[in-house]
């Protein structure tokens, strides 16, 4: 796959995990430890072609980091990755604009799948 | 027994577990009550035994008001949990619980069931908290039944339900909030010193298959 990918969350591990998924696909990975630094990243561009986003982080959360990006980016689609995957969450986060949620722990098939449809989406 | 150490990135893959398991206990409360769990980023700390009493005192604010659910796991991650719930937070439970919000605080009978309310949600949350991390570890756990504890949450309180075992623990703790109810409590989950050596085997483990 071709494409730029940043992967948004406070835990290192999981950001860890998230790119042990990810590397087989040959995208282009980068990372972020918080909202605030995933905002200043695409700031100074150039922009990725997929986020994937933590919800519970310190300082700015993940709510408050999608609905920034979605404002910002909206043509920029966010993965939301979390272990809170209440029904309410799961629509609130959409409604936000999220292209997907995916839970925690991520799950290599649901990873892979929800890329390649949205990467593919993007370029059609 | 040597002393334990652990790296950063130990703590942060235990801290990413409790994110996990606290989501579980989330999602498995909405389904009870149906409302919306608000989790806030999970706090972890190693201390010695005789610090813990005073660490969850100093993370509630009036400990006067608190009621307690205490729970014994057992495996090879083992430990106690805590919730801790403001005691004038139980006609609020109660009423979603029964989803009856017209239920008040009235006598003993509403007493008697604010009791069991808290208790069967230290049950949902406790079980579904430390079940997620002990599968996610690969270990299976076993419970001892809950019990409930009216306030004062002091130091003789916490200290009283707290196995010793051996010269640390490690504390976890969260808060959640119910939305619209503006209901919170407190979880603490502490492990000692036996169970904090394999859990920083398994997660030493964990960490090898992220890397390979």
């Amino acid at each position: 796959m071709i494409g730029n990918v940043v992967i948004v969350d406070d835990s290192l591990v999981a950001r860890l995990s998230l790119k042990s998924i990810l590397k087989e696909t040959g995208l282009s990975l980068s990372e972020a430890g918080s909202g605030e630094a995933v905002l200043e990243k695409l700031k100074a561009g150039p922009s990725p072609d997929l986020v994937f986003l933590d919800l519970t982080m310190p300082g700015m959360g993940g709510i408050e980091t999608l609905r920034a990006i979605t404002a910002g980016y909206p043509a920029l689609p966010v993965v939301v990755v979390t272990a809170d995957i209440q029904s309410r969450t799961v629509d609130m986060v959409k409604e936000l604009g999220a292209a997907a949620v995916v839970r925690k722990p991520a799950d290599k098939a649901d990873i892979l799948s929800v890329v390649g449809s949205l990467l593919e989406k993007g370029r059609a | 027994m040597p002393v334990i150490e652990f790296s950063e990135l130990e703590l942060d893959a235990l801290k990413e577990m409790m994110n996990i398991g606290f989501g579980q206990a989330a999602v498995a409360l909405s389904e009870v009550i149906d409302m919306h769990v608000i989790l806030n980023v999970p706090k972890i700390a190693k201390l010695a035994p005789e610090e813990i009493a005073s660490f969850v005192r100093g993370e509630i604010e009036d400990p006067t008001g608190f009621s307690m659910v205490e729970q014994f796991f057992l495996g090879r991650f083992n430990g106690t949990s805590f919730l801790l719930l403001p005691e004038s937070e139980g006609e609020k439970l109660v009423q979603l619980f029964t989803n009856d919000p017209t239920i008040e605080r009235s006598g003993l009978a509403l007493d008697s069931l604010e009791q069991e309310t808290i208790v069967e949600l230290g049950n949902i949350i406790i079980g579904a908290c430390v079940g997620k991390i002990a599968e996610l570890l690969k270990d299976v756990v076993t419970y001892q039944p809950p019990r409930f504890f009216l306030g004062p949450v002091d130091d003789a309180l916490i200290s009283q339900q707290i196995r010793s075992s051996g010269g640390l623990a490690l504390v976890f703790k969260t808060v959640f909030h119910f939305e619209a109810e503006d209901v919170y409590g407190l979880l603490f989950l502490v492990t000692g010193e036996d169970s904090a050596f394999w859990l920083k085997k398994a997660v030493d483990e964990m960490l090898v298959g992220i890397a390979t």
